[in-house]
C-alpha cells in the first residue's frame, strides 16, 4: 500500500534551509538504497498503468514511494521496460515516463511534481495538394474545440503548441476536401498532409466564402487573390490580368483602359510594389500598359497589403502586392495552355525527381506581331514573357526554390529608329531550412531589373534600374500564444535616369552618372494572442539608405538652382534611417465577427520620375533619395470589420482609414524630366493626405456568386511651391467607384462572368481664360486640378463553354468569348483645349494662324467593344 | 491624292502615325461640306518617324484591294488606339481680365511693335486689344515712346536697332498700374537650309523638317510666312503664318505631340522665313507654351500649368528682345 503525503512544502524548505544536509542524505540513502539492490528490478511491460507501476518498483525494491496522489494520474498507460536494474536506473526511466523528479529519503522515494511543466508540443509540417504535390499557402489547421487555428506560410508550412493530449485536427482550404485528423499529442510530431481538391464547381469560383474555422485565421487587413478568381474575371485580349484583377477590389484604382499603372487608397503609382517570390519586379506591363507581365498560369496566390504591411517588406507607401508562384507538379507532367488570335501562352510542369524535385515553365508571347511584319517589311512588334521556377525538396529540413522572371517589349525598324526595348527581368533563389519545428527560416538571393532602350545605332537611350539583394526571414512559433518574425534584408540598387551614348564624333548630348545605393533592414514581429478575442501585433523596421560614391551631386538652392557640386569618393555619401513602428489589435467579437484597428508608418526610397499624368507607361526613370531628394513617409490608420454569414452564404467587410504622407513628389511647371542632368532640381515636395471607407460585399448562392464593392476616398495634395502653396485635389482623387462582379452557369458547361464597374473621373486642370501670342490661342489656368473628367463605366462580359462532356477527361479545354466594354462607354482620359473643330476624322492642332477655322474641346477615350476568343487547354 | 491622317500614336518616342488614308483618283480637296466623297480605293499606312523631326518612314499595311488578311489587324489597332473628336466642355471661367503683353524687338533698324491685349474667358473669343495705355522703352538712357493704332498694336515713334549687351526696359502703364520688364538682345545663328518636299500631287508643296526640334547650342523661334495669292490659286486661304521651334531641352510632350494642319502650297509661292535666336527666359516661356498648347497630346502629357512671365504685376505674355535672320525664298 502506498501513502500519500502532503509534505511537499515542507520538504521544499528542508533542501533550501538545509541545503548541504539535504543534498548529504540524499546521497547516502542514494548509494545505501542502490546498494541494496543492485542488480534487483526487472519490468517488461508494454502497456501498464502508472500506478501497478508504481507498486511493482515497490515490491522489487522494498522502497515506498510518497506523492501526491492528485497530482498522479495513476491509470496513465505507460510502456515500461528495463531488465536486471538498480532502483536509480528504474527511476531514471520513470522520470522519463512520467515527467516527475523523484527524490530517495530516509529509504522513501517521495516524487516530486512541484517542477512539473505543463507540457507543449509542436505538431508541424507541411500542407499540400494530392494530386500535385504543391504546397498550400494559406491553409488553416483548426483544434477542434476551441476556436484556436493557424494557417499555412507561404511555403506551406504550419506549425502549432498546444498542450499535450489527444486532439482532433481539421485540415481546411478553400475549394478541397477538409481532411481530420486525430492526434495524441505526448511529443513533438510532424504531420506533412496532403489535401485532395474538391470536385469541380464552375458557379462558384469568383467568390471564395471563408469557411467557418478559418476565420480566426483570416488576416483582416490582407486580400488574397487567387488566380483562379483572376481567371474567372471576364478577360481583356485574352488575358485575364493583374492589375486589371486588382482594380476590381476596393481601394485600388486604375487610371483608366489600357494603363498598368494603379493608385492604393490615394497613393501615388510609384508607392505600389509588386514582388514574385519575394524578388521586386519594376515593370509590369506591355504594349503600354494593356497587359501585365505576370502570366496568370503561374501565380499561386496573391495577396494584396494595403494597410498594416508586414516588417518584413516594403519599401513602399501604399501597397506590396505579393505574388508566390507555383512550384510544378511533383508527381506528373502536365501541359497547358490557351490560344487567341492576340497572345499565346504555355505551361509545362513535370517532376524531375517524383516528390523531390519538379520545374514549372510557362512562356507567352503576342501574336499579333506577325500581321504587322507579313504587311510592313521588316517592321516588327511583339512582347513575351517566360517565367520559370525550379524546386528540390532536399530532404524534411531543407528545401530549394529558383524563380526566374523575365518579360520584355520589342519594336524594331529598319529605318534609322532601329529598335525600342523596355522589360524586366528577375531572379530569386531561396533556401527554406527547418532549424526545430518552431524555427522556420528562408533565406532569398535575388535580383531584380527594368531597362527601357532606345536605340539610334550606334546610340541608344536607357533608362534603367537593377538591384541585388539577400534577405533571410525568420518565424518563430514561440508557443500556442506567441509568434515572432524577425530577418535582414541587404540590398544594393543602381540605376541610370536616362543616358544617351553617342559616337564619339557627336557631343552634343549631356552626361548621366548612374546612380548607386545601398539599403539595410533590420526587423522584428511579434504577434501575441492574450485570449481567444484579443490579439495583438507589434513590430519595427529599421531601415539604414545610403548613396554610395564616387560621383558628383549637386547643392540645390532655395530657387532649386545649383549652388555648389560635391565630389564624393568612393563609399558612402549620404545616408537616412528611419524606425517604422507597426501596431495593430484584434478583437473577435464574436465566432462570425471581428474588429481590427492598425497604425503603421511606411517610408520609401525610390521615385518613378514621370511628370506626365497620362495612364500610359512612358520613359520612366527610377530616382534614388539623395541629398535633394528626401525620402518618402507615410502614416496610416485603418479599422477593419468582417463578418461572415454561414447561414446567408454571405461575407460582409468594412475598411476605413486615414493616411498622411510627407516628402512627395510633385513637378516644377512644364518640368524636363527626359535628358536632364539636373533632374532633382525639377522636383518640388510636398504631402498629402487621403481618407476613406471601403464596403465589400460577397454572396454566394446555390449557382451563382458574386460580390459587390463601394469604395469613397478622397486625396489632397499640399506642395509649397505649386497652386500658390493651397491644397488641391490629386490627379487620382476619385470619391466613388462601384463594382460588381457575378458568375453564374448558364447550363451545365456554360458559366458567365459579368463585371460592372463605375467611378469618378480623374481630376485635371481645365483653363479658366485664354490670350493670344504670336497670333494663337493660350489657356490660362486657375487653380489645380480644378476639374474632372466624367465618370468612368464599363461592363465586361465573357462566356465561357467546357468542351469536356466527362470532367474527369485527361484532356480538358474550354473555349471562353470576353467583350470587354461591352456596352461602349466611351471612358474619356483627356479633354483637350488645342484642336481644330472641324478637323476631318481626327481633330488637329492649328498650324495656320491665318486659318479663322475655331478651336473646340475634344475629348479622347480609348477602348470600346474589345472582343477576345480564347481556347485554353489542359494535359 | 489626298492624305488624311485618322488616327496617330506617338509611342517609345517614335511618331507612328498609324492609318493614313490614301485617297486616290480623287484630287479635290475634302472639305466639311463635301457629301460626294468616295474612297474608291485606299491604302492603310503606318508612318514610323523617328525622333527629332526627320523623315517618316511609311509602311503599307492595308490597301482595300486585299483587305482580308489585314482586317483583323485593323479591327486590333482600332479598339486598341485612342479615339478623339470635338465635344462640348463647360468651362468655369475667371472673370477677371489682365493685360497681355507681346513684346518682341529685334535688331533689325525698323519701326518696333508691340501688341497689348486683355485676357478672354471663352475659346474662340476674341482679345479685347488695349489701346489706353502708355509704353516706352528705356535703353542705354534713351526713351523710346510707343503710339497706338486701333488694333491694340504700339508702334515706336521712330526705327530703332536693339544692340547687343544693354537692358532695354520695358514699361507701360495701362489704369493706374505700372508694368515693366527688362531684356537683353539674344544671338542667332545662320538659318539651315530650307527645302520643301513634294506631295503626291506634283504641284502641292510642304516645308522640309528644316529646324530641329534640339539644339544644346542655339535655341530658335522660327516665323514661317507663305504667300501665294499671286499665283491665281482657287484656294480660299492664299497665305500661311506658322512658328517653329528649337529647345536646348527635350520634353516627353515634343516626343509625342498631336498631329497638326500639313501646310501645303502650290510651286511658286513665296516663302518668308525669321529665324529669332531665342534668350534662355523667352526660350523657357515658348517651350512652355509649346506644351500646353501645340505639344498638348493624347499620349503622354503633364499636368496643365500657367506659363511663366518675365512682365510684372501679374501681366502675360513675354516681352524679349531678339536678333534675327530672314531668308526669302520662292517654293520649288
Amino acid at each position: 500500500m502506498f501513502l500519500a503525503h502532503y509534505h511537499l512544502t515542507a520538504l521544499s524548505v528542508l533542501v533550501v534551509q538545509k541545503e548541504v544536509l539535504a543534498l548529504s542524505f540524499f546521497l547516502f540513502f542514494s548509494f545505501q538504497l542502490s546498494g541494496q539492490t543492485t542488480p534487483s528490478i526487472t519490468i517488461q511491460k508494454s502497456s501498464i498503468k502508472v500506478g501497478d507501476l508504481l507498486e511493482e518498483i515497490t515490491r522489487q525494491s522494498g522502497a515506498d514511494f510518497a506523492f501526491n496522489s492528485k497530482l498522479l494520474d495513476k491509470n496513465e498507460v505507460l510502456d515500461f521496460e528495463i531488465r536486471n536494474a538498480t532502483l536509480t536506473e528504474t527511476l531514471d526511466l520513470l522520470v522519463q515516463k512520467i515527467d516527475v523528479t523523484y527524490r530517495i529519503i530516509e529509504g522513501q522515494i517521495v516524487l516530486n511534481f512541484a517542477e512539473k511543466k505543463e507540457n507543449f508540443y509542436t505538431i508541424s509540417g507541411y500542407l499540400s495538394e494530392e494530386a500535385t504535390g504543391e504546397v498550400l499557402i494559406g491553409a488553416s489547421i483548426i483544434l477542434n474545440g476551441t476556436s484556436r487555428g493557424v494557417v499555412t506560410n507561404e511555403f506551406g508550412y504550419y506549425v502549432m503548441t498546444p498542450k499535450e493530449g489527444t486532439y482532433d485536427l481539421t485540415f481546411s482550404y478553400v475549394g478541397f476536401e477538409a481532411k481530420n485528423l486525430q492526434i495524441d499529442l505526448r511529443k513533438a510530431t510532424q504531420k506533412n498532409v496532403t489535401l485532395k481538391m474538391a470536385s469541380f464547381d464552375l458557379s462558384t469560383v469568383i467568390v471564395e466564402l471563408p469557411l467557418q474555422e478559418q476565420l480566426n485565421t483570416k488576416q483582416l487587413d490582407v486580400i488574397r487573390f487567387s488566380p483562379e478568381q483572376l481567371n474567372s474575371l471576364p478577360e481583356f485580349g485574352g488575358e485575364s490580368g493583374l492589375v486589371k484583377g486588382m482594380q476590381s477590389l476596393p481601394g485600388i484604382n486604375v487610371q483608366g483602359d489600357g494603363s498598368a499603372f494603379f493608385n492604393v487608397r490615394g497613393g501615388e503609382r510609384d508607392q505600389n510594389v509588386i514582388f514574385i517570390d519575394d524578388a521586386p519586379v519594376f515593370g509590369i506591363s506591355h504594349l503600354l500598359g494593356f497587359y501585365s507581365m505576370v502570366i496568370p498560369d503561374f501565380t499561386k496566390s496573391i495577396d494584396i497589403y494595403k494597410s498594416d504591411m508586414p516588417v518584413s517588406l516594403g519599401d513602399r507607401l501604399s501597397s506590396i502586392v505579393s505574388i508566390r508562384t507555383n512550384d510544378g507538379n511533383l508527381n506528373k507532367l502536365k501541359f497547358s495552355g490557351a490560344i487567341n488570335p492576340f497572345v499565346n501562352r504555355f505551361t509545362l510542369e513535370t517532376p524531375i525527381a517524383k516528390q523531390k524535385s519538379s520545374v514549372f515553365v510557362s512562356y507567352r508571347r503576342s501574336s499579333f506581331d506577325r500581321l504587322i511584319e507579313r504587311a510592313a517589311e521588316g517592321v516588327s512588334y511583339h512582347f513575351q514573357d517566360f517565367h520559370f521556377k525550379w524546386n528540390w525538396k532536399v530532404n524534411d529540413k531543407n528545401r530549394l526554390f529558383l524563380t526566374l522572371i523575365q518579360a520584355g517589349d520589342y519594336f524594331t525598324s529598319p529605318s534609322a529608329v532601329s529598335d525600342v526595348n523596355w522589360g524586366s527581368g528577375a531572379a530569386a533563389l531561396r533556401w527554406n531550412h527547418l532549424f526545430h519545428p518552431q524555427l522556420f527560416s528562408n533565406t532569398t538571393l535575388y535580383s531584380s531589373n527594368y531597362a527601357y532602350n532606345v536605340t539610334f545605332a550606334p546610340n541608344f537611350w536607357t533608362s534603367q534600374l537593377g538591384m541585388v539583394g539577400v534577405k533571410t526571414d525568420f518565424t518563430q512559433y514561440k508557443n500556442s500564444k506567441y509568434q515572432a518574425k524577425f530577418g535582414f534584408n541587404l540590398q544594393l540598387y543602381s540605376s541610370t535616369p536616362g543616358s544617351f551614348t553617342l559616337d564619339s564624333t557627336i557631343n552634343v548630348l549631356p552626361n548621366f552618372s548612374q546612380n548607386l545605393s545601398r539599403k539595410g533592414v533590420l526587423y522584428y514581429e511579434g504577434r501575441y494572442d492574450f485570449t481567444e478575442k484579443w490579439q495583438f501585433k507589434g513590430g519595427l523596421r529599421l531601415t539604414t539608405w545610403a548613396n554610395l560614391g564616387p560621383r558628383n551631386f549637386y547643392e540645390l538652392d532655395g530657387n532649386y538652382e545649383v549652388s555648389d557640386t560635391i565630389e564624393a569618393g568612393i563609399g558612402a555619401f549620404n545616408r537616412y534611417a528611419h524606425l517604422a513602428p507597426r501596431l495593430s489589435l484584434r478583437y473577435q467579437i464574436s465566432p462570425t465577427t471581428q474588429l481590427k484597428l492598425s497604425y503603421g508608418t511606411y517610408q520609401q526610397y525610390l521615385q518613378l520620375i514621370l511628370d506626365s499624368v497620362s495612364p500610359f507607361s512612358a520613359l520612366e526613370v527610377w530616382l534614388p533619395s539623395s541629398p535633394n531628394v528626401r525620402p518618402q513617409r507615410a502614416q496610416q490608420w485603418a479599422l477593419n470589420y468582417l463578418q461572415v454569414s454561414k447561414p446567408l452564404q454571405l461575407e460582409f467587410a468594412l475598411a476605413a482609414y486615414y493616411k498622411t504622407a510627407q516628402n512627395q513628389i510633385d513637378y516644377a511647371p512644364h518640368a524636363t524630366t527626359f535628358l536632364n542632368p539636373l533632374l532633382e532640381a525639377e522636383l518640388r515636395f510636398g504631402t498629402a493626405r487621403s481618407y476613406g471607407l471601403e464596403l465589400m460585399l460577397k454572396k454566394e448562392w446555390n449557382k451563382a456568386s458574386g460580390w459587390l464593392s463601394y469604395t469613397y476616398s478622397r486625396t489632397f495634395r499640399t506642395t509649397p511651391d505649386l497652386n500658390e502653396g493651397l491644397e488641391y485635389r490629386a490627379v487620382q482623387d476619385r470619391p466613388h467607384e462601384l463594382s460588381l462582379a457575378l458568375s453564374f452557369p448558364l447550363k451545365k458547361r456554360i458559366l458567365c462572368s459579368t463585371y460592372w464597374t463605375s467611378s469618378s473621373g480623374t481630376t485635371f486642370t481645365s483653363p479658366v481664360g485664354f490670350y493670344d501670342f504670336n497670333g494663337s490661342t493660350t489657356p490660362i489656368f486657375g487653380e489645380r486640378n480644378n476639374d474632372r473628367l466624367p465618370a468612368y463605366h464599363r461592363l465586361d462580359f465573357s462566356i465561357k463553354f467546357l468542351l469536356n462532356k466527362n470532367p474527369n477527361a485527361r484532356y480538358q479545354h474550354d473555349l471562353t468569348f470576353a467583350l470587354y466594354n461591352a456596352i461602349g462607354h466611351k471612358n474619356i482620359y483627356a479633354i483637350r483645349f488645342n484642336k481644330l473643330e472641324h478637323s476631318f476624322l481626327s481633330p488637329l492642332v492649328r498650324t495656320n494662324i491665318f486659318s479663322d477655322e475655331p478651336l473646340s474641346p475634344s475629348q479622347i477615350d480609348l477602348i470600346r467593344f474589345f472582343p477576345s476568343l480564347t481556347y485554353k487547354f489542359k494535359l | 491624292m489626298r492624305r488624311v491622317s485618322l488616327l496617330f500614336l506617338n509611342i517609345f518616342g517614335i511618331k507612328l502615325k498609324v492609318f493614313e488614308f490614301f485617297r486616290k483618283k480623287n484630287s479635290r480637296k475634302l472639305s466639311d461640306g463635301d457629301q460626294n466623297l468616295k474612297i474608291e480605293n485606299f491604302e492603310i499606312l503606318i508612318s514610323v518617324q523617328r525622333p527629332f523631326l526627320e523623315n517618316f518612314y511609311t509602311i503599307k499595311i492595308f490597301q482595300s484591294k486585299r483587305i482580308l488578311p489585314k482586317i483583323l489587324l485593323c479591327f486590333i489597332i482600332l479598339s486598341i488606339l485612342a479615339c478623339e473628336k470635338s465635344t462640348d466642355w463647360k468651362l468655369t471661367p475667371n472673370e477677371e481680365t489682365k493685360l497681355v503683353v507681346e513684346a518682341i524687338l529685334t535688331n533689325e533698324n525698323i519701326i518696333q511693335e508691340i501688341r497689348l491685349s486683355q485676357t478672354y474667358p471663352n475659346l474662340n473669343d476674341a482679345p479685347p486689344s488695349i489701346e489706353n495705355a502708355s509704353i516706352s522703352v528705356l535703353a542705354n538712357g534713351v526713351n523710346y515712346i510707343f503710339q497706338t493704332d486701333s488694333a491694340g498694336i504700339y508702334k515706336s515713334e521712330i526705327p530703332f536697332t536693339v544692340r547687343p549687351r544693354i537692358n532695354y526696359e520695358l514699361n507701360i502703364e495701362w489704369e493706374g498700374k505700372n508694368y515693366n520688364a527688362t531684356s537683353q538682345l539674344s544671338t542667332v545663328a545662320p538659318i539651315p537650309e530650307i527645302t520643301f518636299d513634294t506631295l503626291a500631287n506634283a504641284n502641292q508643296l510642304t516645308l522640309s523638317d528644316f529646324a530641329p526640334l534640339y539644339n544644346p547650342n542655339q535655341q530658335a523661334m522660327y516665323e514661317v510666312n507663305v504667300d501665294w495669292s499671286h499665283l491665281n490659286s482657287a484656294d480660299e486661304l492664299t497665305k500661311a503664318k506658322f512658328y517653329l521651334y528649337t529647345f536646348k531641352e527635350v520634353h516627353l510632350s515634343a516626343l509625342t505631340s498631336p498631329e497638326k494642319e500639313v501646310i501645303t502650297f502650290p510651286k511658286g509661292s513665296r516663302v518668308i522665313i525669321k529665324k529669332y535666336g531665342l534668350n534662355n527666359d523667352f526660350a523657357e516661356y515658348l517651350r512652355a507654351r509649346a506644351i500646353e498648347t501645340e505639344w498638348k497630346g493624347a499620349v503622354f502629357y503633364s499636368t496643365s500649368e500657367n506659363l511663366p512671365s518675365n512682365l510684372s504685376n501679374g501681366a502675360l505674355g513675354f516681352y524679349s528682345t531678339c536678333a534675327v535672320l530672314a531668308d526669302t525664298l520662292i517654293a520649288n
